[in-house]
């Protein structure tokens, strides 16, 4: 008898957790798994604007690699994560460290360091759109004063304006990363320190040998989602680099190319494609790093 | 007392089932359109609409511009799309899925008179001798100028009837006075604000007619975009580093510019500056073949699938006439291209000169299109951005657009 009253309990707690994951569940079953898979058989049709779109095989995807545009944006997608992560990874790595040496105002200083995690992208990308204005910005206005006399067209220059693109990529994507890095210095154990400074370790050693292992997990974590996010990078170049202008094709990310054929030029089945490709290459960038994770995170047992 | 309670009663009952009834007579017929600046406005116009037609009832649902297109598309799909809806420059590729009611039995059979529109506009909306829309408003290009900049320097004033090299001549003279930082002549690099206007000035196409040849094979349009290059070179115009960061219209509204190239939609803006009593308002000046202006405008267009078309027929006649053109321009949002109404817009103006715009207009073309505008347009922006910057030689570029476009149109037949 006891045995069945227990198992009859178990099923009603089984339901009951099924019954808490539902709605969350039923949201990312219907935005995300079916669109994915509604994604992927639209990259094989010629879905435009209206009308039943015909199966056309693989023939997104020949046009996708034969398109020259392609490859430039996966060339400027490229750029961004080579440039983008390294410094979004040191940046917040040292933010954090120095967040977490407990100088006083350190309440402040990190409620500061939020700000750009809390703040509307839109917001951010127009307050540097006016920075990094050619004849009136701040920057180039700087720039002069420091005696540097020719002022530089960060946003219609096609040289920089990828630069430009970066820099307020890193500016806004700093800030949420020194969270969960501060999170995870918080985990690390004083003991460790405590042994290392009767060892004789100084500060950099100690950032050295036991930082950055113990924090390795969470570097890791930043990674992983550092590079996701310069991969779909799209509303910065959107709101920053006025569309078609002498900047856009220099700027242009694998998002922005989707978005353009998708959603400006109506071709739905040509621009799902393009997501395709986001999602294999994003998908195979981060197969590799969990494989060479081994190398070089610690976790702490 | 008894007899009397039932009686009411019988007649309560009566009423409900007739009420619905009476209810369900009245038709229901929704429009969409994008712009919320506008839609206080056409609020106004809807109500005075349902009070002159009891009968009809009319949803306006409004959709931002960024989700219009995608969501009328899906719409149509599901048969569900508004009766009645605004319609841009994409009319012919609505045209062409056959989505879209042809109105000349309806404009036969009220015996509405097509000519009181201003023909241009009017004729935008024909595809194949056929009308799918009737016009909502307008907007042309022409020359703002600052007096006071012209007489600060004592340079001649333009006058109607310049010519290109008039207007080089007069901004060369400004350039060897000017300060630093003021410029004779700016624009916005856009299409339809600059280079729309300049390739047929100078003898050269868009798409030809009939909507199959791409003209930038054409030595007019090639050499239009020399001409604006030309323009930066000799110093008379900032070159894209600064007109692509800061707007034209903003660096004459600061002052900082003699000659602006503008559409009408800026002048509500332009005519509220400290200095707009220096603003002169004048038509572009002729290059090699003219001083056409591109027109832009909307559209009242009629779902094929509209529930009851004769009550949304009634709408489009009602959004397209009189009393809605004389709302719509005093309340400022629209330029009429009902010539009758455009007396309401004029007055709007309390510096600027509005009836060089209704001249510009009569001799004006309507902005290009065909049925897959949405795929070579961004093409012709793209590339014309990189002419105007620079980065590549007007001839290459042209010939690049024209290896684009061509087959994009050629594709269309």
């Amino acid at each position: 008898m006891r045995i069945r009253h227990d198992k009859r309990n178990r099923r009603g707690e089984t339901l009951a957790g099924y019954a808490m994951i539902a709605p969350l569940f039923i949201g990312l079953a219907v935005f995300y798994i079916f669109a994915f898979g509604q994604n992927i058989y639209d990259s094989l049709t010629n879905k435009s604007s209206f009308g039943v779109p015909d199966f056309v095989g693989l023939a997104n995807y020949v046009k996708l690699f034969k398109a020259p545009y392609f490859y430039q944006s996966l060339q400027n997608t490229l750029m961004y994560v080579l440039i983008c992560v390294p410094l979004v990874v040191t940046f917040s790595v040292l933010a954090a460290v120095l967040l977490n040496t407990g100088i006083r105002g350190t309440g402040v200083y990190r409620t500061l360091a939020f700000l750009p995690a809390v703040t509307l992208p839109a917001a951010i990308a127009l307050m540097w759109k006016w920075l990094l204005n050619y004849e009136f910005g701040l920057i180039n206005a700087g720039l002069n004063a420091l005696g540097i006399s020719s002022s530089v067209a960060w946003l219609s220059d096609p040289k920089v304006v990828l630069f430009a693109v970066s820099m307020v990529f890193v500016w806004g994507g700093v800030s949420y990363q020194v969270i969960v890095l501060l999170a995870g210095l918080q985990g690390i154990s004083r003991s460790y320190y405590e042994a290392a400074r009767i060892d004789g370790a100084g500060s950099l050693k100690q950032f050295r040998y036991i930082t950055l292992p113990l924090l390795s997990p969470s570097i890791f974590f930043v990674m992983v989602t550092s590079i996701i996010n310069v991969f779909q990078i799209f509303d910065i170049i959107y709101l920053i680099i006025p569309q078609y202008s002498s900047g856009t094709s220099a700027s242009r990310s694998l998002a922005t190319y989707f978005f353009e054929e998708a959603f400006m030029k109506f071709q739905k089945g040509y621009g799902a494609a393009i997501a395709v490709a986001l999602f294999v290459l994003i998908l195979l960038v981060t197969l590799a790093q969990l494989w060479f994770q081994k190398r070089w995170v610690h976790y702490d047992e | 007392m008894k007899r009397f309670v039932t009686l009411l009663l019988a007649t309560v009952l009566v009423m409900a089932f007739a009420l619905p009834a009476l209810a369900a007579e009245k038709t229901t017929v929704t429009f969409a359109l994008w712009d919320e600046n506008q839609k206080p406005v056409f609020d106004e116009i809807i109500a005075k609409f349902q009070e002159e037609n009891p009968g009809i009832a009319v949803e306006v649902q409004l959709t931002p511009w960024s989700q219009y297109w995608t969501k009328l598309d899906a719409a149509m799909g599901a048969e569900k799309a508004a009766d009645v809806f605004w319609m841009n420059t994409y009319l012919p590729k609505y045209v062409a899925a056959k989505v879209l009611e042809p109105l000349d039995a309806y404009i036969e059979k009220d015996a509405l008179d097509m000519d009181a529109y201003v023909a241009v506009v009017r004729d935008a909306y024909k595809i194949d001798g056929t009308t799918y829309a009737l016009p909502k408003g307008m907007d042309t290009v022409q020359v703002f100028f600052n007096k006071a900049i012209f007489d600060k320097y004592g340079v001649e004033q333009p006058k109607d009837g310049w010519t290109w090299d008039d207007m080089v001549a007069l901004a060369k003279q400004l350039k060897e006075k000017a300060a630093d930082g003021e410029y004779p002549i700016v624009m916005e690099l856009d299409p339809q604000p600059s280079y729309f206007n300049f390739i047929p000035q100078d003898g050269g196409f868009i798409i030809s007619e009939d909507r199959s040849k791409a003209g930038f094979d054409q030595e007019g349009t090639v050499n239009s975009y020399k001409k604006v290059l030309t323009l930066m070179d000799d110093g008379v115009m900032p070159d894209y580093k600064v007109l692509s960061d800061t707007k034209g219209t903003d660096l004459f509204l600061s002052q900082k510019a003699a000659i602006l190239f503008m559409g009408s939609w800026k002048a509500m803006l332009l005519d509220e500056a400290s200095f707009a009593k220096d603003i002169g308002l004048i038509p572009m000046p002729k290059m090699d073949a003219s001083n056409i202006s591109v027109l832009g405008g909307l559209g009242f267009a009629m779902n094929a699938n509209a529930q009851d078309k004769e009550a949304a027929w009634k709408l489009i006649k009602y959004l397209a006439g009189e009393e809605s053109n004389k709302m719509q321009a005093e309340g400022k949002i629209d330029m009429p291209a009902l010539i009758s109404a455009q007396q309401y817009y004029a007055p709007n103006f309390k510096n600027l000169d509005a009836s060089v715009f209704f001249k510009v207009a009569e001799t004006g073309y309507f902005f290009p299109t065909s049925q897959k505008v949405a795929e070579w347009l961004p093409v012709v922006m793209d590339v014309s951005s990189q002419i105007l910057s620079g980065s590549m030689s007007p001839e290459d570029g042209c010939k690049m657009i024209q290896e684009q476009m061509q087959p994009i149109l050629d594709s269309e037949q």
